[in-house]
């Protein structure tokens, strides 16, 4: 027995039904996005945003994963934005370095922070047991910096891009549970316990990736949606997160910085806990990073075969587009700890540096090697942990990187 | 290109947009074109071989209007439907074939080298070739006239909507339509954009969050046992229910745009109170195929119960190995073959036992009953049918039974509580829409609902796309068949 398809029946059509209809659509559309946009147009993507709308007079940026925060461009003495990420890989740099290129007219020079894991990243390949836990932080990055392209394969998050917060990576869980919250104490009148979040708080709580610091403070706080996406990163090893002797080994997501506001100038205060960081503390910090940067370097070489090889196409690409545009590039590696520098996989150390060298001796960028300078490596009052720098050690980074480039 | 793609949406609407702009008797070159483009973006070596498969049908079509005597049209639709099943077997079923050759060899202590041919499977292949065969049978057998038109012709083989999953369209329903394009009607734009929009619900809302679950259980047997196994083969049986009816609505909904209908493929079956009735519902195209192409040549029920009852298993041992080149498949057929050979022994049984029970006095009861040991024999088989191998199946047969009642043990690694009761609820609304709708057609269904309530379900399946979508761009599960 065949079910055979009926046509459909005619039904009394009026002129002002499809136009209603659409309008009504827009409506929907705008409502998530009002619904939505408290919850995930968070500090970073804000951040983003604005940084985006200074691109006009901009004259030098920078990319690269969190150790690109370390280029302080207003120490250097240049006008600019620092587009650098947590986590950031070689095909997130390129992208948003085209897309700072294309916006801003006055640029003059791009810095490419290179460490040591770049040329074996790729955050959409990142696999774990059939869940791709790293792709999602690219929704963001084509919502801030929206292009008419995308990175290969990445038409599902170039759509969600587009389309944020509205579609977001967590299929509105906060969304839901934030707004089912307001409606709750607008019913009732009622408080929550602890009042209302910092922005910084609300910031890292709302970016699923977002390092998992100390837990929720108040019923509001909603929960940390990388507990969702099955991360197994220990947790902070920053100022915030304690750090003292007896706490267990410092170990976030090892791409994610300690969560500072970007730009902040301040010295961060110097806790009892700070001043109990001590070389074993470092040492125990840089083991943690290595050994999570060693597994998600192996899942991405799992995922993306000849891997290094794109990268580093990607990263000539690049050199090129920008030289095209006459703007110079300077590629950093930026300083560690010695401790982390001796844990992190020999080899990779090697091509980072093989390939910078090799990239100026075939193109127009300078390289700057910073990552074993004397002048950073066992000096611990510069870093917040054992490869991030604080502001003390961003401002002799800035002088470094000025005498390399006679920028004075 | 994929249904579920943005590149999908924009050729539909720009193929649409153009083919509404040219006169109608053009139109058949725009809309061959399109298709070609669509099937050669899936590689374009497999276009080859499907030019070459149309090719054949066409020039076998062709002979049999001019062949008088029954000597030669039998000889030529033999060898039509030969060439056409030998390419299907060739890329299909070669290696299998020598697989299970080797494997019995070795049981026999014979040990052997056999080379294995490694072909790609080409894109939609089963598809056209049952459309291509089902032409020539019908060309051959005088049910339908020759087309003479070689563009007509290519474009009823090619037509992009219905290419790569089906609906495997009859020669009678579609070179009609294709001959004589209808007139633009609005109503059937509209409905034609509210099934795309089903479809993609279904597929992306859906299918694509399921299949997180089932994937991860059916991807790592060993690491499971008890409750995830056991509901990752329940939500199996909805994933590939709103993956392939999610695709199958994209497709009509994609013709009429086009303004043209194709058959409708499937019928709330998880509604069925047999196994029969379950296949008159699922996957109508293959299943009415199966029963007009090669059930009734063999003898259909005109023959001994014995030999019917034989023809009813041949068919269904078939059609499992139409899905796939695995010995899985059969056993899904085989499995679905018994459940109707033991549904006919047993008939008169049953109906004793049901009439002890009182239960035609609570019909609507009994109908429930029915539906609920359908669909548990159905999602029973369709454990074989997931499963990557017998090894599998057997382990997940016998992890199965250790049932750790326990909310966090159903989760499997990677899900979250929110995202299975996303698709739970999914899973409801879809169920609540089947009982509510009183015909197979979703779209026709809610076009004679009252505008307000049309909108509002439209717009709710626009906000769950929106929320809940997954966009990963998965395949569509019956492309590799």
């Amino acid at each position: 027995m065949q079910a055979e398809s009926t046509a459909p029946r005619p039904v009394r059509r009026a002129p002002w039904a499809p136009p209603c209809f659409f309008l009504g659509l827009g409506l929907l559309v705008w409502g998530l996005y009002w619904l939505g946009k408290p919850h995930y147009a968070d500090e970073d993507l804000r951040s983003d945003l604005q940084k985006v709308r200074d691109l006009e007079e901009a004259r030098a940026v920078v990319v690269g994963a969190s150790h690109g925060k370390g280029v302080d461009l207003e120490q250097l003495g240049l006008e600019g934005q620092n587009l650098s990420h947590n986590g950031q890989d070689l095909f997130e740099m390129a992208y948003i370095a085209r897309s700072a290129s294309e916006r801003a007219p006055k640029l003059e020079t791009v810095f490419i922070a290179l460490s040591y894991f770049t040329f074996a990243f790729d955050n959409a390949a990142d696999d774990r047991r059939g869940v791709r836990d790293r792709i999602g932080r690219r929704i963001e990055m084509y919502s801030a910096f929206p292009r008419a392209a995308f990175i290969p394969g990445d038409h599902a998050e170039y759509a969600k891009g587009l389309l944020y917060p509205v579609v977001t990576r967590d299929h509105f869980r906060h969304g839901f549970e934030r707004n089912a919250r307001r409606l709750w104490r607008f019913f009732t009148g009622g408080e929550t316990r602890g009042g209302r979040r910092t922005p910084a708080r609300s910031a890292a709580a709302a970016r699923p990736e977002a390092p998992r610091a100390a837990p929720p403070a108040s019923a509001e706080t909603p929960p940390d949606p990388a507990e969702d996406e099955g991360l197994d990163d220990p947790e902070p090893g920053d100022d915030s997160a304690g750090g003292t002797e007896t706490d267990p080994p410092p170990s976030n997501d090892p791409t994610d910085e300690p969560p500072v506001a970007a730009g902040t100038k301040r010295e961060r205060p110097s806790t009892k806990a700070h001043t109990q960081k001590n070389e074993a503390w470092y040492a125990r910090h840089a083991a943690g990073r290595c050994r999570q940067y060693a597994r998600l370097m192996d899942s991405m070489r799992a995922h993306h075969p000849n891997l290094e090889r794109d990268t580093y196409n990607e990263l000539v690409g690049l050199v090129h587009a920008l030289e095209a545009k006459h703007i110079s590039v300077v590629l950093v590696t930026p300083p560690y700890l010695s401790v982390y520098s001796a844990c992190f996989d020999a080899r990779m150390q090697r091509i980072t540096r093989t390939n910078a060298l090799r990239l100026t001796q075939t193109t127009g960028a300078r390289y700057v090697d910073l990552s074993t300078d004397a002048a950073f490596t066992n000096k611990q009052g510069f870093f917040v942990d054992s490869d991030h720098l604080r502001q003390n050690g961003k401002n002799v980074l800035a002088q470094k990187l000025a005498q390399a480039l006679h920028l004075r | 290109m994929l249904f579920n793609s943005l590149e999908y949406l924009a050729f539909l609407l720009l193929v649409a947009a153009v083919s509404w702009t040219l006169p109608p008797r053009f139109r058949w070159v725009w809309l061959l074109a399109a298709s070609w483009f669509f099937y050669a973006s899936y590689g374009p070596p497999y276009l080859v071989l499907f030019v070459a498969n149309t090719l054949v049908a066409y020039l076998a079509g062709l002979g049999l209007g001019r062949a008088q005597s029954p000597r030669a049209r039998r000889l030529i639709a033999v060898g039509g439907v030969g060439v056409l099943f030998s390419t299907l077997f060739v890329f299909k079923y070669l290696d299998f074939c020598l697989r299970s050759l080797k494997a019995v060899l070795a049981v026999a202590g014979i040990r052997t080298h056999l080379p294995l041919a490694r072909l790609a499977l080409p894109v939609g292949i089963s598809f056209y070739t049952f459309q291509a065969v089902a032409y020539v049978v019908d060309v051959y057998k005088r049910r339908f006239d020759v087309e003479r038109h070689p563009g007509i012709f290519a474009l009823y083989k090619a037509f992009f909507v219905q290419l790569v999953a089906g609906p495997i369209e009859r020669p009678h329903r579609l070179l009609p339509q294709l001959r004589a394009p209808r007139a633009f009607a609005l109503d059937r734009i509209v409905t034609g954009a509210s099934l795309v929009l089903w479809g993609l619900a279904k597929k992306l809302v859906l299918a694509d969050r399921l299949a997180l679950y089932v994937n991860e259980v059916y991807g790592h047997p060993s690491h499971y046992h008890g409750l995830p196994i056991i509901l990752a083969t329940y939500l199996f049986a909805f994933q590939i229910y709103c993956d392939f009816s999610g695709y199958s609505d994209i497709a009509l909904g994609s013709a009429r745009l086009l303004g043209y209908e194709l058959m409708q493929n499937f019928d709330r079956p998880y509604l069925s109170c047999s196994v029969r009735e379950f296949w008159t519902r699922w996957h109508i195209s293959l299943s009415s195929w199966f029963r007009d192409y090669l059930y009734i040549p063999l003898g259909g029920n005109r023959v001994s119960r014995v030999r019917a009852q034989l023809n009813l298993m041949i068919v269904f041992l078939v059609s499992g190995l139409w899905h796939g080149a695995a010995w899985t498949f059969v056993a899904w057929g085989a499995l679905h073959g018994t459940y109707l050979l033991v549904a006919i022994w047993t008939q008169g049984l049953r109906a004793r036992i049901a009439s002890a029970l009182r239960l035609d006095r609570v019909p609507r009861f009994h109908t429930w009953l029915q539906r609920v040991v359908v669909f548990h024999l159905v999602t029973f088989a369709w454990l074989f049918f997931r499963a990557r191998g017998f090894d599998d199946a057997w382990l997940l047969l016998k992890r199965a039974g250790d049932v750790r009642w326990s909310w966090s043990a159903a989760l499997p690694r990677g899900i979250t509580g929110y995202e299975f009761g996303v698709g739970l609820i999914g899973i409801a609304a879809l169920k609540a829409m089947h009982l509510w709708q009183n015909c197979a057609n979703t779209a026709d269904f809610l076009h004679s609902r009252a505008r307000p309530v049309r909108w509002a379900l439209h717009y709710v399946t626009v906000a769950s796309i929106l929320l809940f979508g997954q966009f990963d761009l998965t395949e569509f599960i019956y492309f590799r068949f």
